[in-house]
């Protein structure tokens, strides 16, 4: 493949991937974080 | 001032901003690379210039949050507040993120203009491969030592932090000191670009039109807004992540309290029924 079109299209969905990446994962782990802190209240509770 | 570093409270305010710094992250951030990639092409470089759109604010990005990392780090040193080391722990992964993403783009933009995708000779290229260790070593260190005692993991961070800014330092200035392969710095920061744009708009700035490279520094008048558009875009986004990762963070912290509490009572209970 010729190294100007990997160049441009593979550094431009690099950077789309890595945001797209970074907004799922954090999304993710602060979903799981939520609900165990729910859980532990809940359990706290009983 | 100081009513902010109150971390609950600084959480509302910052939690209140998060989804319109996300949506305008994202629309900037995402409009930014559309428009990059319909530019004109570069007199000098033709379609190669278009990957500056994504490797600049990336490369910047990654300096910006170790620098402000390490100050951060001085400041929890100094005033021993919790809120700029839950800063440090939220941004270490977004820094380091946006680092390799610097490198990918560096070097996949390095092959057909430098001849090369990786050269160790170039300081600025191994600079910022140092600099992803260097995030990569305060994440695993911080998670390593909390697992004993979560102030000293942080505490310790936060030396390593402060004794390695070094390297954003060298990393800023190496292409003016030192002739290497990377280009030298292409004034390409928001303050700068966003005096261009403005003095464009008022008439007095340069040919915004043109695709040559200006006189004073490398970026042509014409890639100026696109570029300045993506890098606000790009900070806006990781800094709406970063919050949701300090929220993260807080959470963690709260729920490693409230199970010590839970043990002490389980224990204090079962010692009390002699069960």
């Amino acid at each position: 493949m010729d190294d100007r079109f990997v160049a441009v299209w593979g550094s431009y969905g690099a950077a789309a991937l890595a945001m797209i990446g970074a907004l799922v994962v954090a999304r993710l782990v602060l979903n799981k974080v939520r609900r165990e802190l729910e859980q532990l209240k809940q359990d706290a509770g009983k | 001032m100081h009513k902010f570093a109150n971390p609950t409270r600084f959480m509302r305010w910052a939690e209140a901003s998060q989804p319109y710094l996300l949506a305008l992250g994202i629309v900037l951030g995402f409009g930014g690379m559309v428009w990059g990639l319909t530019v004109p092409p570069d007199e000098e470089m033709q379609e190669l210039i278009k990957p500056l759109f994504v490797h600049v604010p990336s490369a910047g990005l990654s300096l910006i949050v170790y620098g402000s990392m390490s100050i951060a780090a001085f400041v929890a040193l100094v005033w021993r507040h919790p809120l700029p080391e839950i800063f440090c722990l939220a941004a270490a992964p977004v820094g380091a993120v946006v680092t390799v993403v610097a490198l990918v783009t560096g070097a996949l933009w390095g092959k057909p203009t430098l001849n090369t995708y990786w050269d160790w000779r170039d300081p600025r290229m191994v600079l910022e491969l140092l600099l992803l260790f260097q995030y990569l070593i305060y994440i695993v260190l911080v998670r390593v030592l909390s697992q004993r005692d979560p102030a000293l993991g942080r505490r310790v961070g936060s030396i390593f932090l402060v004794a390695s800014v070094v390297t954003v330092i060298l990393s800023k200035f190496v292409t003016e000191w030192f002739l290497v392969l990377h280009q030298g710095s292409s004034g390409a920061n928001v303050i700068q670009l966003t005096g261009r744009v403005v003095l464009n708009l008022l008439g007095q700035g340069e040919d915004s039109s043109a695709a040559e490279p200006a006189e004073d520094d490398g970026i042509a008048g014409v890639y100026v807004p696109p570029l300045l558009v993506t890098m606000l875009g790009t900070y806006l986004f990781y800094m709406a992540i970063g919050i949701w990762l300090m929220r993260y963070e807080l959470i963690r912290m709260r729920l490693r309290s409230l199970r010590r509490k839970q043990t002490a009572a389980h224990e204090f209970l079962a010692e009390a029924t002699g069960t």
